[in-house]
């Protein structure tokens, strides 16, 4: 009845007027609301019965004394180990954010690549004899040494131009000189258009008889192999990019084991070198950084239970 | 020897002066312990680790009602208990029911909200009828309740004990007392001997 006619700082007054702490203010302000509000006067009776009350709770008699002894507050002594733990894991964490830093900032990765160049550098230094069997649409550099031409059946009598159209060009007019760098000669049936070439021009007639069509298609297809091309006789020409040939007569329409050339299988296993190296580099930074935090988290964890 | 002086020599670690600090203040750090926490022995320890605390941390009293400040380490040693006890709640053992021999799953069977009849001890009554509303109080309610009106600190000790303004004790002090005027009053039955003395305290 009453709770509900007063508000919280009416009730706020009454209390610490009972208490005598309120300023003379305040004091007279309640004092005038006593004597003409018999709410307020039943209210702060009931705030003084309670108090009465309050202060008649027994007071409990203490189990023991709580003196200290030396023993009680001698200082936790911390294991040297918990800073070493803290140092470490700050220093763990810096090496993991250089990791990090080595692959997201460009002057960073520059050095940290440079074993990933060494390895693509590696890879194009690959014997160009295997570069042909890589990929026909791989045209090396214009500047490239000297590649070498596999001829059908044995030398020419004279250069053949023009055989298989514009080598990779796509869309040349097939006059291009077989020996100029960049140059890709294919095979002998303009039909066939190994080099993409729209048209070759046959400038001088050629000296060697063409192979038959059917024993092309499965050697492109299977693409010449390292013992294959050891056997076929070859010229050294100006000029780079991979010269299709046949194979010698004897070895036409068989099939060769496809082997992979040592050189060949070395470059492969380089080419996923540079691409793991960051990877792991990735991997290391990540799991210092799961370190980093663990001993951080275990060395306050341990200092807390200690001084506890 | 002053207390001034205790403590300076306290300061200065003097252990002997600090457990003299300690038997005079222990009954009452005790008594806040176990209103706070209702059970003597979580009291008991509360105690003892309020006071290797306030030996640990004397460098930082700057002054004042030392009394307020050992209640003020006191009450934070409360205050942790009191969290620990929330984070890890103990389930009471619960009671079979006699008729179907099942458990109760309620555990409002611990709260006695009705004071036993049978207990003739007025006293221990009003204990009981004490110790149950002021359990029934938030945590901040009690501490400052407990403080000024079992304990007799005055309001600035109790602000310096607790570290909140003037204002807040105020109006948690008057509202603590307002829920334990109405608790009390379901107890006038059993302890009309301390409602008579409350009357007699309004009329004087």
């Amino acid at each position: 009845m009453i709770k509900g006619q007063l508000s919280s700082k009416d009730w706020e007054l009454l209390s610490s007027y009972m208490d005598g702490e309120l300023n003379p203010r305040d004091k007279a302000r309640v004092e005038a609301r006593l004597s003409a509000r018999p709410e307020f006067q039943e209210a702060l009776d009931g705030l003084r019965r309670t108090k009465a009350i309050l202060r008649k709770a027994p007071i409990r008699k203490v189990p023991r004394n709580f003196t200290l002894r030396a023993a009680d507050v001698q200082p936790v002594k911390t294991p040297r180990w918990i800073p070493t733990m803290q140092w470490s894991s700050a220093a763990v964490a810096l090496v993991a954010v250089f990791l990090f830093a080595s692959q997201l900032v460009p002057g960073f990765r520059g050095l940290a690549t440079t074993t990933s160049e060494k390895a693509v550098d590696s890879e194009m230094g690959a014997p160009e004899v295997a570069q042909p069997a890589q990929s026909l649409a791989a045209v090396p550099a214009a500047d490239q040494a000297t590649p070498e031409v596999i001829y059908w059946g044995g030398p020419p009598a004279q250069q053949a131009n023009g055989l298989g159209g514009m080598g990779g060009g796509g869309g040349g007019d097939g006059s291009v000189d077989c020996g100029s760098p960049g140059a890709m000669c294919g095979g002998a049936d303009p039909k066939l258009e190994v080099g993409g070439g729209a048209e070759s021009v046959l400038t001088t007639p050629m000296p060697f008889p063409q192979p038959p069509i059917p024993n092309m298609l499965p050697d492109l297809q299977t693409q010449p192999t390292e013992p294959a091309r050891s056997a076929i006789a070859a010229e050294p020409v100006t000029g780079s990019g991979p010269i299709l040939g046949v194979r010698p007569d004897a070895d036409q329409g068989a099939v060769l084991p496809e082997t992979i050339a040592p050189a060949e299988s070395s470059a492969v296993s380089d080419e996923a070198e540079p691409r793991s190296t960051g990877q792991l580099l990735l991997i290391a930074a990540s799991v210092l950084l799961a370190l980093a935090a663990g001993l951080m988290i275990a060395a306050i964890l341990l200092k807390r239970k200690l001084l506890r | 020897m002053d207390e001034a002086e205790l403590i300076h020599q306290a300061t200065q670690g003097n252990l002997d002066a600090f457990n003299r600090l300690v038997l005079t203040y222990q009954e009452m750090a005790f008594n806040l312990a176990f209103r706070m926490l209702n059970d003597d022995a979580a009291a008991e320890d509360a105690t003892q680790t309020a006071f290797i605390s306030a030996y640990r941390n004397l460098r930082a009293y700057r002054g004042g009602s030392f009394r307020a400040w050992v209640m003020r380490m006191v009450t934070n040693t409360c205050y942790d208990e009191l969290r620990r006890r929330h984070r890890r709640p103990t389930v009471p053992l619960e009671p079979v029911n006699v008729e179907d021999e099942e458990e109760i799953e309620n555990p409002s069977w611990l709260a006695d909200d009705s004071p036993s009849p049978e207990d003739q001890v007025e006293s221990k009554e009003l204990e009981k009828a004490i110790s149950h509303c002021i359990q029934g109080l938030p945590e901040d309610f009690r501490a400052v309740v407990v403080m000024v009106d079992v304990q007799g600190l005055d309001y600035a000790e109790v602000s310096d004990a607790m570290g909140k303004p003037l204002g807040t004790i105020k109006s948690r002090l008057a509202r603590a007392r307002g829920r334990l005027r109405d608790c009390l009053a379901g107890f006038r039955e059993l302890i009309p001997s301390f409602f008579r003395l409350g009357e007699e305290v309004i009329s004087s």
